[in-house]
């Protein structure tokens, strides 16, 4: 079997009303990834925004919770299914904002000698969903922005 | 100060960015702009001003009302800035894969075999 792996692709997708789709390949097993997706250390390493996290848990396991936070924000929520190294969902909220909820499926499918990750994100509703895209386009532009401002001279008052 | 400069410099502002968000859904009065951002109109008057001076915005004249709207360019510009955000996204997966070289190998132990580790 020929299966090709291109981990530099990531493909975003939405599906239905309320899901948004991301998928991207990786060059190592699905246990290898697991661990980075689920142990605290590993993920502080990648999982970074302009800041350091300053609070990292996971308590891995149907019934248990995660917990990441930022010195400005956090997302945390109930973990709702665990078959290691192929499956979870979690439920993510942002600092506590209980209208924004988003229940997150990861499957981790072994692909020749890596593996393919697909999340599946599904808002609450279409109009949860276009909130969270419109958040997403936002913080994109103030990433971008954010990461230009020394170079940027500030406009008028 | 070229176009693309110029643009830049409007955006720097976080205001300014958050009001390109909400024109990226649909035109808008001064009015609607003013009320999600607890700011005055006449200061959201300005920052119109400034987006509308960088080519981002412009306004239609619809009888007594002047509702702003992204210029159909400017809006192919931002699926640019788009791709950047997608590009960042894509950055945080290739730390991810850098951990992923990080980690030592188990030797004997297959993905598909039980996890190394039991937390529960």
């Amino acid at each position: 079997m020929n299966m090709t792996l291109d981990p530099a692709k990531l493909q975003l997708a939405l599906d239905g009303e309320t899901d948004i789709i991301v998928r991207r390949d990786f060059t190592h097993p699905p246990g290898r990834v697991w661990r980075a997706l689920t142990e605290p250390n590993l993920i502080r390493q990648w999982m970074s925004s302009q800041d350091d996290m300053t609070r990292c848990e996971v308590d891995l396991r149907p019934g248990g919770s995660f917990h990441y936070e930022w010195p400005e924000f956090f997302f945390s929520g109930p973990i709702l299914a665990v078959d290691a190294p192929h499956h979870m969902v979690h439920v993510e909220q942002f600092s506590g904002d209980a209208s924004y909820h988003v229940e997150i499926t990861t499957d981790l499918a072994a692909r020749g000698t890596g593996s393919r990750m697909t999340m599946v994100m599904r808002y609450a509703n279409a109009a949860a969903r276009a909130a969270a895209i419109e958040m997403g386009f936002t913080d994109g532009l103030d990433e971008v922005f954010g990461r230009l401002a020394a170079l940027t001279i500030a406009g008028p008052p | 100060m070229s176009t693309l400069d110029q643009s830049f410099a409007a955006l720097a502002d976080p205001t300014r960015r958050a009001i390109i968000a909400r024109l990226a859904k649909g035109e808008a009065t001064v009015q609607d702009l003013a009320s999600p951002f607890s700011i005055s109109q006449p200061a959201i008057s300005r920052h119109l001003k400034v987006l509308e001076e960088a080519g981002l915005i412009e306004t239609r004249i619809a009888g007594t009302a002047r509702p702003r709207r992204l210029k159909s360019n400017a809006v192919a510009a931002l699926w640019d800035w788009l791709g950047q955000y997608r590009a960042l996204w894509e950055a945080q997966f290739q730390r991810l894969d850098a951990v992923l070289d990080s980690l030592p190998d188990e030797a004997g132990q297959t993905a598909s075999d039980a996890p190394e580790k039991s937390t529960s």
